[in-house]
């Protein structure tokens, strides 16, 4: 199990999730880019959210997020839900 | 009526990925059936597998997405249009349509979300499950890629699904509501649970000992039922007078189509619907059966299944019955599902197109029950081939006959 603390663990976790499921480098992306701007559509985006829900081992009650998502509205969308367990 | 013709042909198969690769084997009945070994399995299946992985085509954001049926029916359609000379369906407008046939869907996909949620419990499915697992996402995918804004339709029919697809797009074109088509089936569902049903049904070949590709021997009196395999093929269809005004090279044309329902039982084939199919599909080509050249025969190698059939044949062809050549090619290439009329239409238009009549490969020794056609048991070759009749009959009682003629 993962312990994601900060915005700045999701958003790394993020990028390991994106870069072994998907083959794509987000490193140089900004934390505030809207990550469509990067390739990734809102069903691959999904399909990482399910990835961070397994590595904290618990399904996120709340999903919601602005459109179109940055790196910091997935992180702090996490850390919400990590915090309400 | 105008003629309508095939401009394009994709094909992607267990005797295979090339129209030279599946004319070589079909000429010298090489057989592309091997074994599936599974630990999953308590025995090996025969099948007609196609070895290569397509996933590498695709970029990672596109595999989810993509299960290999999915996967075969993008490669097989993409080689039918660039076959055809068309890069992309955008010019048409609504005026050019996708019909395609399968049976099972993209299975794998679907196996794994299955073993995902029963075996590991996972909380949740990945969002792409069910864009997977739906029957028409292969006819989606090819209508975004190739810029296809017309009808796109979904037929399945069981073993005649692309059958069904080709008779449906040939009707459109008719009508003069299409001006061009892409139209094929597919299916990979060579997965260890999906062989574990069929072999519930008992009607999987058993493995031949002595060479397992001899596994499928349609007519024959050692038969032991049907092997399964994995496949798509396209066509790009068209009227005569378009593709002569692009340019477009024509392989054949289609001559007549018959669809007929037995209106008998969901696993058991009954003649008469098969009877008028085949008898449908010669008047609508204006055809006598004495002026068959070839016909290439559903002949899944059942024990049930063959001798029905044959009995349909003997019923259509009358006096001719021992002068119309026949022969049963998925001893070959095994049984395609949902690409299994359209992989048979593509023999026929092979034949025709290089002047070869494929055999029935094993077939020593001829059922007694399936006697009174002319069987072809060896590839005869500088045949004329002018008109080819392909039958296929699908579970539930679904037929779909097809006439294919010369240029």
């Amino acid at each position: 199990m993962t312990t994601l603390r900060t915005e700045r663990d999701v958003i790394e976790k993020i990028k390991e999730i994106v870069l072994s499921t998907f083959d794509m480098d987000l490193s140089a992306v900004s934390p505030d880019a809207p990550i469509t701007d990067s390739g990734l559509d809102s069903m691959a985006m999904l399909d990482v959210i399910i990835g961070l829900e397994d590595a904290v081992g618990h399904k996120f009650s709340d999903v919601s997020l602005p459109r179109p998502p940055t790196l910091q509205d997935v992180a702090q969308m996490v850390l919400r839900n990590v915090e309400n367990v | 009526m105008s003629d309508i013709v095939v401009s394009g042909i994709g094909v992607v198969s267990p005797i295979g990925n090339s129209l030279s690769t599946v004319v070589e084997n079909l000429k010298n009945l090489h057989s592309g059936i091997s074994l599936f070994e599974s630990p999953l399995l308590d025995k090996p299946f025969a099948v007609g597998l196609v070895p290569e992985n397509f996933s590498e085509r695709f970029t990672r954001i596109e595999r989810p997405f993509l299960d290999r049926t999915t996967q075969l029916a993008i490669v097989a359609a993409e080689e039918a249009s660039k076959d055809a000379g068309i890069d992309t369906f955008s010019t048409y407008g609504e005026r050019a349509g996708v019909f395609y046939g399968t049976v099972r869907g993209g299975g794998a996909t679907e196996w794994e979300a299955a073993r995902q949620f029963y075996v590991e419990r996972k909380h949740s499915a990945r969002p792409y499950v069910i864009m997977n697992v739906m029957a028409n996402a292969p006819a989606a995918q090819i209508s975004i890629r190739q810029q296809v804004t017309g009808p796109t339709a979904s037929h399945t029919s069981a073993c005649s699904s692309s059958g069904n697809a080709i008779a449906d797009a040939c009707r459109h074109l008719q009508c003069g509501e299409l001006d061009i088509a892409l139209v094929g089936g597919a299916d990979a569902t060579l997965e260890p649970g999906f062989l574990w049903a069929w072999d519930g049904l008992r009607a999987l070949a058993a493995v031949d000992e002595s060479d397992p590709s001899r596994s499928c021997k349609p007519f024959s009196a050692g038969r032991t039922g049907l092997v399964l395999g994995e496949g798509s093929v396209f066509f790009v269809l068209e009227s005569r007078e378009h593709a002569q005004s692009r340019g477009a090279r024509i392989h054949a044309v289609i001559e007549g189509w018959g669809v007929a329902s037995d209106a008998y039982h969901i696993g058991s084939p009954h003649a008469r619907g098969q009877i008028a199919a085949m008898r449908a599909a010669l008047r609508r080509a204006d055809l006598a059966p004495s002026e068959l050249d070839y016909i290439n025969a559903h002949a899944t190698a059942t024990r049930g299944g063959d001798p029905v059939e044959v009995s349909a044949m003997k019923e259509v062809l009358g006096e001719a019955a021992m002068d119309v050549p026949i022969s049963g090619t998925k001893a070959l290439h095994g049984h395609l599902l949902g690409a299994s009329s359209a992989m048979e239409a593509l023999v026929c238009i092979l034949g025709i197109e290089h002047g070869f009549l494929p055999g029935t490969a094993h077939l020593d020794d001829i059922d007694p029950d399936c006697l009174g056609l002319k069987h072809l048991r060896q590839t005869l070759k500088g045949q004329e081939v002018r008109h080819a009749l392909t039958l296929s009959a699908g579970f539930g009682g679904t037929n779909v006959a097809l006439v294919l003629g010369r240029p």
